[in-house]
């Protein structure tokens, strides 16, 4: 039944498999060329891919959340006391470079844990728990940093997030890590086997021997674990933080991820549609910069292209239910 | 959200103002003074709040605020219940200057002195309150155009950081472009090159600049309508290696700005005085209740902080209480 | 010429893209008739029902009601033509009462246009009263059993004065008193001059109450006849086109030891004092009416509910489960009773639902081994012969018979020594329950120890060597081999416990 004659090259199941939104990808980047010459050149596509590095990382945790039927809207708040956190240890506490670093990813990792905790063993609805998680970490961020910017003047802790490798902005490299990471973790491991299982069926994954409850904790603590990585980068990168580091990033995170066709039911969806869905995002953005177009506009297209997207799905669905 | 988050914050604060945690002073003007920004999460208003408690501390007065967390209901809501608690003068910063009506009605109906400080209500309301103090958002502007005319006398290619949702913002880059009317010998070699939206955050600032450095390359002056947001213009030029080339100007004169142009990545901001707006906005509601005139309407007078008398500034607070 | 027929359905086709799926199908009833619809899963009934409720479109053919030729292009027309289909998935609102329910997108309007509560209620018992079921009409839906919830479709379908009613099997979740009420009812109907059709696998259950047996195969009408002429083998024979060599499948193998054995468990809620073995190479049976605590007794051996008291033993050992992975760890295996909610991820494909148990043979580390994966699928797919294209396929578009088949596997797979089937051939056609049964069979031989939990008798009978019988949380006696029969189970599943006795 498997021919194996058929799937000769490698990358055709994946351009099959997004056939819909590869092909919205290519004519928006169509499009944008054709407006603006400044659109396909080498810096900008760097500036691009850099942009929207961090957005990468939290939508990589967004989809484990989603992939499991539920949702994180703490990652905001989380990158945003992550970020403030790091800034303070540096520049107030004066750590080293090393010891912040830690400190910043397990704070974001504890965050993970406590969502984790209260959605899988407390049972506590995951939009209720990352809500009131949300809401103490905009309080944290906001008591820490007493509504001031800290401005962080450490070189090698800046160097984080402005560095370059082999010409390539760090940042980049982080985000081409935890891409490939989570690609690896969902179809090379028995983690990402279970969290398919238990976001497409709860129970059937508890009588087929899954560990749901921890299962289903563990991604947060990555979600966390990324959100603290985003926090680190966006605190370096800008060489400051200010409260409202963050506010909105579950915004474009569960638009990325709803874009590359994941299902908010759960069980259904990919890492691979997911940086789709974080390129398409990207490029209205930047298109939309570089032609001067002003930024209310862009809010509409993502809307309509969320919009589209869902519709398309939900299409599709049923298409393939008549058949 | 944020109601939620309000009404947590609310709460607690009653709770800490029922067990006594307001500062009564030694010598007792006996007057209670209201304060209510539409924002704390925001280190200008922190440094209004500071204002305003010196005065309270120096007269004697008692102090109440809240923080109505950018909602014009819970501002509503908590001035409401000030006037219930037997607030003389209400040091108002009203979340919308055009929904202020019902507020300001509110306390002349119980007798409570209103002084309207920074952002002011509309003309049709003037006779509902009693003292105006306010920045001169045209002359905040104006500081850094003269400044933009002084040091580019040939004309230059300019980008503006906007905040097109805020009315102050609007006047700001009105009174930059008037300078540059009034001050150059030709002010059409004066060009705006194009408009962004920097939401006044740092990483979004970053994101648009970021774009808008691929579509033009030859700016020369970038103006930021905040000194939070400038912050963001100058990581971005200084990660496309641009440091020194682009004049970057911001506005307030916040201690990250103060800062920044110590260290030479900013170029120029325009001072605003919100320590001093609420100082003064509290000894004015003491005079108004002491039966004493005051001027109605007060613009406080903006300076421009440059390179050249940065040393005369304290880098760490907003502004000083001098004059 | 005599009247014409009630309903006419003639020379009705119907393909989806290549596949024809039904092809001249003649089909009619007439004014208080009951026509059985019978056929495997896939052999077109559903579609054939779909065409008469106006969801599908035939591509040639007549619809004709009263000799009157019918375009049936809506849902919507197919109500007004009096046709009522009646599903097996209940949608209902639980919230409301039966009258609103009854009512729903008909409303009844008092003189200012408001809803008329009163009116729709009084409306509404009339008709049950009409059909002698102890409802009241104010009553929530939610508060209902789901067989009673059956009956208030029904009432929903003579409310509006339907003429033809299609149900599709409406006794799957009904207990059998719940079952002759509904008979009752079809009854009733008969004698309004109802036409109903009936769609079930129960063969029995067509003998009792229907008057013609029409069979369909392959989107063929293979049979018509008339219930009191039929033959269960004839009727077998037409379904599945060959001779099933026998229907069940039993060989006589060599009983070893204990496997399992329960001593006193009981549940705070479900079951008391449950007492029971299972020996290796033995299928045991559990007969029992619905809610009689056999599938909570299972799910608590298998550690998916906690038990309030007594124990486990395996192989002679006492053991703790507290979770269904511990079970699967000490080689239990729970096949549910409910496939699609329990026992697949109907989102997933055949590949990952099959290694889902035994994942940890092919997925370790970062490492897939993919073609010992591969070959597992193609083991049990020829070994059962399942129907699918591919293993990508996802589950939740299979037959019933190929679902229980990969549940089957995916157990297989990992090879358990003790195996709970619980209602393992529920809604499953008669094709496929043959093959389950020869599988269950196999399992058997290899030494498996094997609980059946089922509640149709003749299954039992069939296939057991031994059975438990239960009734409310009891279990009220064990039978041989030699004393199995219909009569002696069903007094002990009714067997209440009487008080005070010891």
């Amino acid at each position: 039944m498997e021919k194996n004659g058929k799937t000769a090259i490698p990358g055709m199941n994946y351009i099959k498999r997004n056939i819909g939104t590869l092909g919205g990808l290519l004519i928006l980047v169509i499009i944008v060329s054709i407006s603006t010459p400044k659109f396909l050149t080498g810096s900008n596509i760097l500036n691009l891919f850099k942009s929207n590095s961090v957005n990468a990382i939290i939508s990589c945790g967004m989809l484990l959340a989603i992939l499991m039927g539920e949702i994180d809207i703490s990652v905001g708040s989380t990158v945003g006391l992550t970020g403030i956190v790091g800034a303070y240890l540096i520049t107030n506490a004066g750590l080293p470079v090393p010891v912040t670093v830690v400190l910043v990813l397990a704070l974001g990792a504890l965050v993970g844990l406590i969502n984790g905790i209260a959605i899988s063993y407390l049972q506590v609805p995951a939009f209720v728990a990352t809500l009131a998680t949300q809401c103490i970490g905009r309080g944290l961020t906001e008591i820490i940093s007493g509504g001031v910017t800290i401005r962080v003047r450490n070189e090698a802790y800046t160097s984080l997030g402005n560095s370059t490798f082999g010409g390539i902005s760090v940042i980049i490299i982080y985000a081409a890590i935890v891409l490939i990471f989570t690609w690896f973790l969902l179809n090379r491991t028995r983690f990402g086997y279970y969290i398919y299982a238990l976001g497409g069926n709860k129970t059937a994954a508890s009588y087929s021997g899954v560990d749901v409850r921890k299962f289903n904790m563990l991604p947060y603590v990555l979600i966390g674990l990324y959100c603290g990585l985003g926090g680190l980068i966006w605190s370096a990168r800008l060489g400051s933080a200010a409260a409202t580091l963050g506010s909105g990033f579950e915004m474009d995170a569960i638009a990325a991820v709803v874009i590359g066709g994941t299902s908010m039911s759960g069980g259904v969806g990919t890492v691979g549609g997911t940086f789709i869905g974080i390129l398409i995002i990207g490029v209205i953005t930047n298109g939309l910069n570089l032609m001067g177009i002003n930024s209310f506009w862009q809010d509409v297209f993502k809307g309509i292209i969320i919009m589209a997207a869902v519709v398309l799905d939900v299409f599709r669905k049923s298409r393939s239910q008549k058949n | 959200m944020k109601k939620v988050l309000a009404a947590v914050l609310t709460g607690t604060m009653v709770v800490s103002l029922a067990s006594g945690m307001s500062v009564m002073a030694e010598e007792d003007s006996g007057y209670t003074i209201g304060f209510s920004p539409y924002t704390l999460t925001n280190e200008y208003f922190t440094a209004v709040l500071d204002g305003v408690q010196t005065a309270c501390d120096e007269t004697g007065s008692e102090l109440i605020y809240f923080d109505p967390q950018n909602d014009p209901t819970q501002q509503a809501s908590q001035i409401d219940d000030m006037i219930a608690s037997g607030i003389d003068a209400l040091i108002y910063i009203p979340y919308d200057s055009a929904g202020a009506y019902t507020v300001l009605q509110t306390c002349q109906d119980a007798g409570v002195k209103v002084i309207n400080i920074d952002k002011v209500v509309t003309e049709d309301d003037y006779e509902l309150v009693d003292a105006i103090i306010a920045s001169d958002n045209t002359q905040l502007g104006y500081l850094s155009g003269e400044w933009v005319v002084e040091n580019h006398p040939d004309g230059a290619n300019i980008l503006i950081v906007h905040l097109q949702t805020a009315e102050s913002c609007i006047i700001n880059v009105d009174g930059f472009w008037s300078a540059i009317e009034d001050n150059a010998e030709d002010p059409d070699a004066f060009v705006e090159v194009q408009v962004v939206e920097g939401e006044g955050s740092t990483e979004t600032t970053f994101n648009v600049v970021s774009d808008a450095l691929q579509a033009n390359d030859d700016i020369d002056v970038i103006y930021c309508i905040n000194d939070t947001s400038a912050l963001g213009a100058v990581q971005a030029v200084e990660e496309m290696g641009l440091t020194g080339e682009i004049d970057i100007l911001g506005k307030d004169g916040a201690p990250i700005g103060k800062q920044a142009i110590a260290d030479g990545t900013m170029v120029q901001s325009s001072a605003q005085r919100p320590t001093y707006m609420g100082y003064l906005g509290v000894y004015e509601a003491i005079d108004i209740l002491n039966g004493e005139e005051v001027e109605f309407n007060t613009a406080i007078e903006s300076y421009s902080i440059t390179a050249e008398n940065i040393d005369e500034y304290d880098l760490e607070a907003w502004d000083s209480l001098d004059e | 010429m005599s009247k014409p027929k009630l309903l006419e359905m003639s020379g009705i086709t119907k393909a989806f893209g290549t596949n024809v799926v039904l092809e001249g199908v003649n089909l009619s009833v007439d004014r208080g008739e009951v026509v059985a619809l019978l056929g495997e899963n896939g052999a077109g009934k559903s579609t054939l029902i779909k065409i008469l409720g106006g969801i599908y479109k035939a591509d040639a053919g007549e619809i004709r009601i009263d000799g009157e030729q019918k375009n049936i292009s809506t849902s919507k027309i197919a109500g007004e033509n009096g046709i009522r289909i009646i599903h097996q998935e209940i949608v209902l609102m639980p919230d409301r009462t039966i009258a609103d329910n009854v009512y729903l997108g008909r409303e009844l309007r008092n003189k200012l246009g408001m809803v008329d509560e009163k009116l729709m209620q009084e409306e509404t018992q009339k008709v049950i009263d009409d059909l002698q079921i102890n409802l009241r009409a104010d009553q929530r839906v939610g508060d209902l059993t789901m067989g009673m919830q059956q009956l208030v479709e029904i009432i929903k379908a003579v409310s509006a004065d339907a003429r033809i009613v299609v149900m599709d099997e409406p006794t799957s979740s009904l207990s059998q008193r719940e079952a002759e009420i509904l008979f009752g009812i079809i009854r009733l109907l008969q004698e309004k001059k109802v036409g109903i059709i009936y769609i079930s696998h129960r063969m029995e259950e067509l003998f009792e109450i229907t008057d013609r047996i029409v069979v369909l195969r392959d989107g063929v009408i293979v049979g018509d006849v008339k219930t009191k002429e039929a033959e269960k083998d004839s009727l077998i024979h037409m379904m599945v086109g060959r001779e099933l060599d026998s229907y069940y499948t039993k060989n006589s193998h060599e009983v070893k030891d204990v496997a399992l054995e329960v001593k006193d468990l009981s549940h705070s809620k479900y079951f008391k004092n449950a007492s029971f073995r299972v020996k290796y190479g033995e299928i045991v049976g559990f007969a029992g009416l619905v809610g009689a605590g056999r599938t909570e007794l299972m799910k608590t051996i298998f550690g998916a509910y906690q038990k309030s008291g007594g124990a486990v033993f395996l192989n002679g050992q006492q053991e703790e489960i507290r979770k269904p992975r511990e079970a699967i760890r000490k080689g239990i295996a729970y096949v549910s009773e409910d496939r699609r909610g329990e026992g697949l991820i109907l989102k997933n494909d055949v590949k990952f639902n099959m290694g889902l148990v035994s994942l940890s043979d092919y997925v370790n580390g970062i490492h897939v081994k993919n073609s010992a994966w591969d070959q597992m699928v193609e083991n049990y797919r020829q070994k059962f012969s399942i129907k699918i294209t591919s293993s990508k396929q996802l589950t939740g578009n299979l037959s019933g018979g190929n679902q229980q088949k990969i549940v089957l596997s995916k157990w297989l797979a990992a090879d358990p020594k003790v195996i709970i089937l619980d209602e393992p051939t529920r809604g499953i056609d008669v094709g496929a329950k043959a093959e389950i049964y020869a599988i269950i069979d196999e399992l058997a031989a290899k030494g498996v120890a094997i609980i059946m939990v089922s509640s149709e008798l003749t299954e039992i009978i069939n296939m057991c060597n031994r059975c438990y019988v239960m009734c409310e949380g009891r279990i009220t006696g064990e039978l041989d081999e030699t004393e199995f029969s219909q009569e002696s189970m069903m007094r002990l599943m009714t067997k209440t416990e009487v008080k005070g006795e010891s």
